[in-house]
C-alpha cells in the first residue's frame, strides 16, 4: 500500500512538472510598510532669472516629513534628467529608488509658470503620473505641494495632505506682559502664515469647516466666551448666539450645517448640538458631570467628547440619530487618569487624544490605545485630513510649538513656528485643487 | 619359554630325570672301563744283575714272597675277576632293563613327544585359529569401523549438507532481507530525493519570499487583506522576464507595488539548471498580501 503511494507519489512528482498546472505559488504577507526609496531631481528651468523655488526640494521635503518615503539626497543622484525621455532606468534601478520625479519649471510670462512633471516606476521602466500645473508666482509653493500629493497618493494609494493648511493660536506678550492672541492659518509647512484675527482676547479652539473656508473659535471676551465662525478667505466673522457660562470647543458637523458645542446654560457643561442656520440648540449630554470637547464621526452617526462622570476625565462616545441622542454614552478609554481632546481620524476607526499628557490613538473598535509620542505636554491633537498624521501642542524648552507626528509613530517633526507661542492646531480638511 | 614350562611342569620333571639318568649312566661306564685295561697279563723283565748271596737269597726269598703275593694276587684278581663278571652280568641285566625302560620310556618319550607335538600342532592350530579369529575379529572391527567411519563421514556429510542447506536458507533470506531492505531504502531514497526536491524547492520559495518580502514597499493605504497575484516568468538566471498580473487586488496602487517588488527583487534566487529544479520556477505565480499589523 505505501509502496504504490510511494510509486504514486514519484510519479506525480515526475508527472508534476509536465501538467503545467502546478505552478509554484508563493504567497508573500507583509504588514509593515517602509518608507519608499525615490528620487526627485531637481526640475529644469526655463526663465529669464533664476527659478523663484526650487519645487524638487520642497518635493522632497514633504515626501521626507510624511515619514512614508525616503527621498534620496540630492548629491547622491546619478543623473538630472528633466523628461522621462532623458531617463535611463538601469541607472536609477543601481540607485535602489521604486520611484523617480522629474520636472522642469517654464516662466510663461512674467510671474507665471508652468510646471511638468513626470513620476516615474523606475523598477518596471514606466510613467506613473504626469502633470501639468500652472501657477502663479505666490502660488509656486502650493503647486509644489500639489504635486507632493499627486506623488503621495499614487505611490501610498493615501490622499496627500501636503496641499493642506493648519489653524492655530499664537500668543505674544509685550513688554508690560500684556499678551496678544492671533488665530493663523499656515501651510503644514509653516509657510504662508495667514494671521485671521488679532486680539487682547483669548482665542480657542479653532475648528475648521468641511468646506475648507471657515473656521471656528471662541473668543473669551470679558462678558464670556463667545464662539465666532470666520470665512479664511474674506475674512468675514459672524458670532454666533451667546448662552450663559460655557460657550466652548466647537466642532462642525460632517455636512457643516451644525456646531457640537460645549454649553453649561443648563448647569454644568454638557455637549449641545448647534443648528447653525436656527441659531437653536439641542442638549445631547445630561449628566451632572463635566462633559466636554466635542468630536464628530465622520458620518454624523456620533460624538466622542471628554466626561468626568467616571471620577477623571475620559473619553466616551453617543451615538446621534436625527440630531438627537441615541443611547446611553459609552465609554471608550480605562486606562489612564485623563483622557481628553479626541480628534477622530478621517475614516472614522482611530481617535488620536491626549492620554495623560502624551498624543495616543484609540481604535474604535477594538479600544486598544497606542501611545505615538514620548514627549509629556502634548495638547490639542489634529488629525491630518487623510488620517496619515496628527498635528498636536507640545513645550519645546519653555515655548509652546508645533509638532507632527505619523499615526505609525514615525516621523516626529517640530513645525518650522513664527514667533510666540503656538497653541491648538487644528488641520485643515483637503483642498480642492486649483488646477 | 618359561610359559610353556609353566604350562607342563610334568614334562619337565621327566626330562630332568630322564637327563640324569642318561648323565649316572655315564659316570657309571667310566668307572668301569678301568678294570677292563688292568686284565691285561703284565710282562715281567728280570734284570740279571751281579748281587751278593744273602742278598740273592734275600731277594730271592723276596721274589718268593713277591711270586707268592701276586698268586695270591691273581687268585684274589680271578676272584675278583668273577666277581666283576657277575657284577658286570648284572649290570647288564640291569643295563637290558634299563635299556627296555629306556626304550620303553623312549617310547613314552616319543608318545610324549607326538603328543606334544599334536598338542603344539593343536595349539598351533588353535592359535592360528585365533590368530585366524583375531584377523577376524579385527578385520571385523576394521570394517565394522570402517563402516562407523563411513557412517560418520555420511553424517558429517549430512550434517554439512544440513549446515549448507540452512546456511543458504539464512542466505537465501538474507538475500530476502537485503533485498527487501534494498527496495525499502530505495523507496525511502526516492521519497527522500522527492523530500529533498521539496525541501530544496521549499527553501528557493523561501529565499524568493524573502527578497521579494525585502523590496516590497507596501503602500500604506493599502486595507488589511489586500492581496494581488502575480505570474512571473523567470530566466535560470533568476532575472524576471516578465510580470503580469494573474489577479488584480483592484487598487493601481497596490498591484503596482507588487510588481516593482518582483521586479526590484529580480534576479530572484532559482535553484541552478543542472539541479533539475528550476523548472519548477520558470513560471511562478506570487500573491502578494498586506498583512494586519
Amino acid at each position: 500500500m505505501t509502496r504504490h503511494l510511494h510509486i504514486w507519489m514519484l510519479a506525480a512528482l515526475l508527472a508534476w512538472p509536465l501538467s503545467g498546472r502546478a505552478t509554484l505559488t508563493i504567497e508573500i504577507e507583509k504588514g509593515e510598510a517602509d518608507a519608499i526609496p525615490i528620487a526627485v531631481v531637481p526640475f529644469g528651468w526655463q526663465g529669464p532669472r533664476r527659478a523663484p523655488l526650487d519645487v524638487a526640494a520642497v518635493v522632497r521635503s514633504d515626501l521626507a516629513r510624511s515619514g512614508r518615503f525616503a527621498p534620496v539626497p540630492v548629491a547622491d543622484l546619478v543623473a538630472r534628467p528633466t523628461t522621462a525621455a532623458q531617463v535611463r532606468y538601469p541607472d536609477w534601478r543601481v540607485l535602489k529608488v521604486n520611484s523617480l520625479v522629474v520636472g522642469r519649471m517654464v516662466e510663461t510670462e512674467r510671474n507665471r509658470f508652468r510646471i511638468d512633471f513626470q513620476l516615474l516606476d523606475v523598477v518596471n521602466g514606466q510613467q506613473i503620473a504626469g502633470y501639468s500645473i500652472r501657477a502663479g508666482v505666490r502660488d509656486l509653493r502650493r503647486a509644489a505641494h500639489q504635486i507632493s500629493d499627486l506623488v503621495f497618493e499614487a505611490l501610498t494609494g493615501i490622499p496627500g495632505a501636503f496641499d493642506t493648511r493648519i489653524a492655530y493660536v499664537t500668543v505674544t506678550a509685550d513688554r508690560r506682559g500684556r499678551k496678544t492672541y492671533r488665530l493663523a492659518i499656515s501651510d503644514v509647512d509653516g509657510y504662508n502664515e495667514q494671521v485671521l484675527l488679532t486680539s487682547p482676547n483669548p482665542i480657542l479652539s479653532p475648528a475648521w469647516a468641511p468646506d475648507g473656508e471657515r473656521i471656528a473659535y471662541v473668543s473669551v471676551t470679558p462678558k464670556g466666551p463667545v464662539i465666532y465662525i470666520q470665512n479664511v478667505y474674506n475674512r468675514r466673522a459672524r458670532k454666533l448666539k451667546r448662552f450663559p457660562g460655557l460657550n466652548n470647543a466647537p466642532a462642525f458637523s460632517p455636512d457643516g450645517r451644525t456646531l457640537a458645542v460645549t454649553l453649561s446654560k443648563d448647569g454644568s457643561a454638557d455637549i449641545y448640538l448647534y443648528d447653525l442656520k436656527t441659531d437653536r440648540v439641542t442638549r445631547i449630554t445630561r449628566s451632572p458631570a463635566i462633559d466636554v470637547e466635542a468630536a464628530w464621526l465622520p458620518d454624523g452617526s456620533g460624538l466622542v467628547f471628554t466626561s468626568d462622570r467616571g471620577g477623571t476625565p475620559q473619553l466616551y462616545r453617543i451615538a446621534l440619530r436625527g440630531g438627537r441622542p441615541a443611547g446611553r454614552p459609552q465609554r471608550l478609554t480605562f486606562s489612564g487618569k485623563y483622557n481628553a481632546r479626541a480628534s477622530v481620524s478621517p475614516d472614522g476607526r482611530r481617535v488620536a487624544f491626549v492620554h495623560d499628557h502624551r498624543i495616543a490613538l484609540l481604535d474604535l473598535e477594538t479600544l486598544a490605545i497606542k501611545v505615538l509620542t514620548e514627549t509629556r505636554l502634548d495638547e490639542s491633537p489634529s488629525f491630518a485630513p487623510n488620517g496619515d498624521m496628527v498635528i498636536y501642542a507640545t513645550r519645546d524648552g519653555s515655548a509652546g510649538v508645533l509638532a507632527a507626528i505619523s499615526v505609525e509613530g514615525r516621523a516626529p517633526q517640530t513645525l518650522s513656528v513664527t514667533r510666540g507661542e503656538i497653541r491648538e492646531p487644528a488641520w485643515s480638511p483637503l483642498r480642492r485643487r486649483n488646477f | 619359554m618359561i610359559a610353556f614350562i609353566r604350562q607342563h611342569p610334568v614334562a619337565l620333571a621327566v626330562a630332568i630325570v630322564i637327563h640324569a639318568v642318561f648323565f649316572a649312566i655315564l659316570v657309571l661306564s667310566f668307572r668301569y672301563s678301568r678294570p677292563t685295561t688292568a686284565e691285561q697279563p703284565q710282562v715281567e723283565v728280570v734284570q740279571a744283575v751281579a748281587v751278593d748271596e744273602a742278598r740273592v737269597k734275600r731277594e730271592l726269598e723276596r721274589i718268593k714272597a713277591a711270586e707268592r703275593r701276586r698268586e695270591q694276587k691273581v687268585k684274589a684278581m680271578e676272584a675278583a675277576r668273577k666277581r666283576e663278571e657277575r657284577r658286570l652280568a648284572e649290570l647288564r641285566r640291569k643295563r637290558e632293563a634299563e635299556r627296555r625302560r629306556q626304550a620303553e620310556l623312549e617310547r613314552k618319550r616319543r608318545a610324549e613327544k607326538r603328543r606334544l607335538a599334536e598338542l603344539r600342532r593343536k595349539q598351533a592350530e588353535e592359535k592360528k585359529r585365533l590368530a585366524k579369529l583375531e584377523a577376524e575379529k579385527k578385520a571385523l572391527a576394521e570394517k565394522r569401523r570402517r563402516e562407523q567411519e563411513r557412517l560418520a563421514a555420511l553424517e558429517r556429510q549430512r550434517r554439512e549438507a544440513e549446515r549448507r542447506r540452512r546456511e543458504e536458507a539464512a542466505r537465501a533470506r538474507a538475500e530476502a532481507e537485503l533485498k527487501k531492505k534494498l527496495e525499502a531504502e530505495q523507496q525511502r531514497l526516492a521519497a527522500l530525493q522527492a523530500q529533498q526536491r521539496q525541501s530544496e524547492i521549499d527553501r528557493y520559495q523561501q529565499l524568493i519570499y524573502a527578497e521579494v518580502y525585502r523590496n516590497w514597499t507596501v503602500p500604506p493605504g493599502a486595507r488589511q487583506g489586500m492581496s494581488a497575484e502575480l505570474r512571473v516568468r523567470l530566466i535560470p538566471s533568476g532575472d524576471v522576464v516578465t510580470v503580469d498580473i494573474a489577479r488584480s487586488s483592484g487598487d493601481a496602487v497596490f498591484d503596482r507595488s507588487a510588481m516593482q517588488a518582483v521586479r526590484k527583487a529580480s534576479p530572484l534566487p532559482v535553484p541552478p539548471v543542472d539541479s533539475g529544479l528550476f523548472e519548477e520556477f520558470r513560471q511562478i505565480n506570487l500573491v502578494l498580501r498586506k498583512k494586519e499589523t
